[in-house]
């Protein structure tokens, strides 16, 4: 054995190049039988294009809800603001006149107590 | 440029795979032909290198077969043969999971009987049996490899790919094609010293 017979990789390299196995020829028929099926085959349509599809359907359809549900949002506070202020508007009116019931009532007893203070 | 004569292509100049690929695509499956025998040579002698004799042929086929199927998914920026050898490599490993036992190649009997038939002088004959000879025993020392330590060396210096590209194909970091190549050529290199190999 003689070790310095691949001292370095080239030589090696050279070795198997020019001792390289060589493949058999292909059976005369193989081209053709390789077309034949190419040709009963469909090309698979490309899965890039759908899936970029698909991307852009599920972006439209996320701007899409997201409108709607700010649109919703601000209808149901715009609605909200409303029945706020005729409740507001209500509840105002009753404790206007609470309070002027109870001021009359106060009124009137006070009248009623003083008059009674200086008989 | 590409006329057609009587339903068949043909091709005026040479064009790049990736113009094939889309005339393929646009339906002119034809065309594939043009590809198939650019590139059928060099998936033929890796697969012969990686899986031996045994079918050769339906592998080889079923390369095609798949690349067909698949050439949708091919990226136009990507190299063509780049991606047909990841797909033979595919077929490859395949292979293995379906013969996990290794085969021995008739490879030896075939040969000498075409040695055989060939007339050729003595001293001829002596020298065509070195070689031989010396063939066999590269043979038998890339099948004493790995699949994975052998691709790597067959893909580089014997289909003189670049190890960025095998890196691609076989789907591993170059750092690792490196160390595959280094530990494949050690290995070789002892299974041929070992086998009194002198150059």
């Amino acid at each position: 054995m003689n070790n310095s017979n691949f001292n370095d990789d080239h030589d090696l390299v050279a070795f198997l190049k020019q001792n390289q196995p060589i493949a058999p020829p292909p059976s005369p028929n193989l081209q053709a039988v390789i077309m034949e099926q190419v040709i009963n085959i469909p090309i698979a349509k490309s899965s890039i294009l759908p899936k970029i599809g698909i991307k852009k359907i599920g972006l439209v359809g996320a701007v899409i809800i997201t409108a709607l549900s700010l649109i919703v949002f601000n209808q149901t506070r715009s609605m909200q603001t409303a029945f706020n202020e005729a409740e507001n508007l209500t509840i105002e009116k009753s404790l206007l006149s609470s309070w002027q019931i109870a001021d009359e009532e106060f009124t009137s007893s006070y009248s009623v107590l003083s008059n009674s203070n200086y008989e | 440029m590409v006329s057609v004569v009587s339903g068949e292509f043909l091709l005026e100049k040479p064009e790049s795979d990736n113009y094939l690929v889309s005339l393929c695509l646009q339906g002119h499956s034809q065309i594939f032909n043009q590809l198939y025998q650019r590139h059928q040579s060099k998936v033929r002698s890796t697969l012969y290198q990686l899986c031996g004799n045994d079918g050769l042929d339906d592998l080889v086929q079923e390369v095609f077969i798949r690349a067909w199927k698949g050439l949708a998914k091919f990226k136009q920026t990507a190299q063509f043969s780049t991606w047909l050898y990841r797909i033979t490599w595919n077929v490859a490993c395949d292979r293995r999971r379906n013969f996990a036992k290794s085969r021995s190649r008739n490879v030896d009997v075939e040969d000498l009987t075409q040695l055989a038939d060939l007339s050729i002088s003595g001293s001829e004959k002596v020298s065509e049996l070195n070689n031989m000879h010396y063939r066999d025993l590269v043979q038998r020392g890339l099948t004493a490899l790995s699949l994975e330590h052998r691709a790597v060396l067959v893909m580089h210096e014997l289909e003189e790919l670049s190890q960025k590209e095998i890196a691609e194909i076989v789907d591993i970091p170059i750092g690792t094609v490196k160390s595959r190549l280094f530990h494949a050529r050690g290995a070789l290199r002892k299974f041929l010293e070992s086998q009194g190999v002198e150059i």
